[in-house]
């Protein structure tokens, strides 16, 4: 049997998987409906409503027309969403009030395994969700190249550097108290202003100095980047591509380096 | 055999709080022992040492002949935990509950199902197989959560108050199930705040109080070495001052009776009779863990 033959430490990662994997597909349906509903209503209403009245000006995006910048952005951003979405209530559940990962903390699993799963498997919850966004983008014909196929993983890398930092914020305030005070904050000053910074709407150089020197600073916008490039078929130029994802896998590191410390203080006190 | 539990001189600290205090502990393989004591006692902090997810602060630990700092997961590959709050996975059924767990310890999937229908009939929950956890009553939840800690066949279980919170009945049906455990030789650590489920499930017992260990033995030994054989209660009105002092071995005084600890209760009572001090109502029973708890701490065990 394979369980036999894996090493016990991973083969335990692999049932972690499947244990989420066996909660989440109990919401397939709407994920699946709010997974393409999502993106369609962003294309209609600010692809093409949005688009009409920047294409009418003389706006220098690179692109043929405004849905192709903003769609694949969108489609990098919503990463970034979906997964400080899964970081807060949604793991400080899983951590606390549903307890969950108090049990499976009680398995062979190791808290530090668990953390990486965790971050690993919001990555794969990306995946999914960033498919449909491709789906939706290929119907309105936005898709220039097979590498956009690839697009979803750099999408979940790009997740991944959020969730991995903010699940480990969440480990960190559920260990000192109710944390859940904060998450509301952390989502409005902090994300969603991120998202209107992300150049998913408009290139960062649009911006004041200060601010596009903070969106160089944080993950998304890289992740736009890369998305976008690689949906396009732009000439990417592999020394800035390599830039891009070197901030991503920073940030999971530092994320994963710190976020089982912070699980540790909830699940091993 | 390796004993099941070995601590020496284990401590936790919280901050400047020391929430357990050097206990020592020795649970044989095979044995039920039980560690009784009041809300805040250290119980439920020393269990999590010995389930290994919670580091000691100081002292020795060994559990299932192994280091928990160290071997964790082998640790735990062998044990079964039953927390004090029951997390189950309220997005899975009551089966997948038990299925699910099993896979962490590498059952694989056609061993989880067939475990899962032993441990849902072991636990009386058959006919809930499929039902979602929020729809279990309190004591189903406790029982599946027990159920699911036994997926692994553990060598040692840890019950954290398994029957906090149960009517009668579920408690009596919890008991007779670790009791049948205990017949097929896994060693129990439990805790509890009842004197009657510390008497009725364990061969030997601890009584903790403010973080440390103040007696052990036997339920029977400690009776016998710190309270009589009987207790006779006595209540008189409210507005009377009545000398008992010098009745029976030891008296103890509470806010609404008085106990009054004797090797015989009807004798003592016929002599507060026959000497002009009839109580209003009394009532002679036999001397058990409460009464130990109360002796040797002052207090009680569950207000
Ligand atoms: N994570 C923690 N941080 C700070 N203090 C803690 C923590 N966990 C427990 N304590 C404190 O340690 C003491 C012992 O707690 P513990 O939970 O071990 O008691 P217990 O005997 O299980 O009580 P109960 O019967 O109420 O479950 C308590 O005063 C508690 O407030
Ligand atoms: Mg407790």
């Amino acid at each position: 049997m394979t369980a036999t033959t894996m090493a016990p430490g991973f083969r335990v990662l692999i049932n972690f998987w499947e244990h989420q994997f066996i909660r989440f597909r109990k919401t397939f349906r709407s994920t699946i409906t709010a997974g393409l509903v999502g993106p369609l209503m962003y294309l209609l209403g600010i692809g093409i409503g949005l688009g009409s009245q920047v294409d009418a000006g003389a706006a220098d995006l690179g692109t043929d027309s405004y849905v192709d910048f903003v769609g694949p952005g969108l489609m990098a951003a919503s990463a970034m969403q979906l997964a400080a979405s899964e970081s807060l209530w949604q793991t400080a559940g899983l951590l606390r009030w549903r307890g969950v990962y108090v049990s499976v903390a009680h398995s062979p699993l190791a808290i530090g395994q668990l953390f990486v799963g965790h971050v690993f498997w919001i990555g794969f919850r990306v995946v999914v969700s960033t498919t449909m966004y491709l789906l939706i983008l290929a119907l309105f014909g936005i898709v220039g190249s097979p590498l956009a196929l690839l697009s979803p993983l750099v999408a979940a890398l790009t997740g991944m550097a959020f969730a991995a930092p903010i699940s480990a914020y969440t480990g960190w305030a559920i260990s000192r108290g109710p944390g859940d005070q904060s998450f509301p904050m952390i989502l409005r000053l902090g994300i969603i202003p991120l998202f209107l910074f992300s150049g998913a709407f408009y290139p960062i150089d649009q911006l004041p100095a200060a601010l596009e020197w903070l969106a160089r600073v944080l993950p998304v916008w890289h992740g736009v980047e890369l998305v976008r490039g690689m949906v396009l078929g732009q000439d990417l130029d592999l020394g800035s591509a390599a830039g891009h994802l070197a901030v991503l896998v920073g940030y999971i590191a530092a994320g994963l380096a710190i976020g089982r410390h912070t699980f540790t203080k909830v699940l091993g006190t | 055999m390796e004993r099941a539990v070995h601590a020496a001189g284990l401590t936790k600290r919280f901050g400047d709080f020391t929430a357990v205090d050097g206990i020592d502990l020795a649970v044989e393989s095979g044995e039920s022992f039980a560690m009784l004591g009041p809300n805040g006692a250290g119980k439920s902090s020393t269990m999590r040492m010995i389930s290994t997810v919670s580091p000691a602060t100081s002292g020795e630990l060994r559990v299932l002949g192994k280091v928990p700092d160290t071997d964790g997961p082998a640790i735990r590959s062998r044990m079964g935990v039953v927390a004090q709050e029951d997390n189950l996975d309220d997005a899975l059924t009551v089966r997948e509950n038990i299925m699910i767990y099993g896979r962490y310890f590498g059952l694989s999937w056609s061993d989880a199902r067939r475990k899962a229908l032993e441990l849902l009939d072991f636990a009386q929950l058959t006919d809930r197989a499929d039902a979602q956890v929020n729809s279990l009553s309190g004591g189903m939840k406790r029982r599946l959560s027990i159920a699911r800690a036994l997926v692994n066949d553990p060598d040692l279980v840890l019950l954290d108050e398994p029957t906090t919170g149960l009517d009668p009945q579920a408690r009596h049906l919890l008991w007779e199930r670790l009791y049948q455990l205990k017949e097929r030789g896994v060693t129990l650590l439990l805790t509890t705040h009842y004197m009657d489920e510390a008497e009725q499930l364990s061969d030997r017992l601890v009584v903790m109080d403010n973080a440390r260990i103040v007696a052990e033995g036997s339920p029977s030994t400690l009776i016998a070495e710190h309270v009589s054989k009987e207790v006779l209660e006595v209540r008189y009105p409210a507005d009377a001052t009545v000398d008992l002092e010098s009745l029976g071995h030891r008296i103890e005084p509470l806010a609404d009776r008085t106990l009054v600890y004797t090797d015989s209760g009807e004798a003592t009572l016929a002599e507060l009779v026959n000497s002009g001090r009839t109580p209003s109502s009394s009532l002679v029973r036999r001397a058990g863990l409460e009464d130990v708890f109360l002796a040797l701490t002052g207090r009680r065990l569950v207000e």
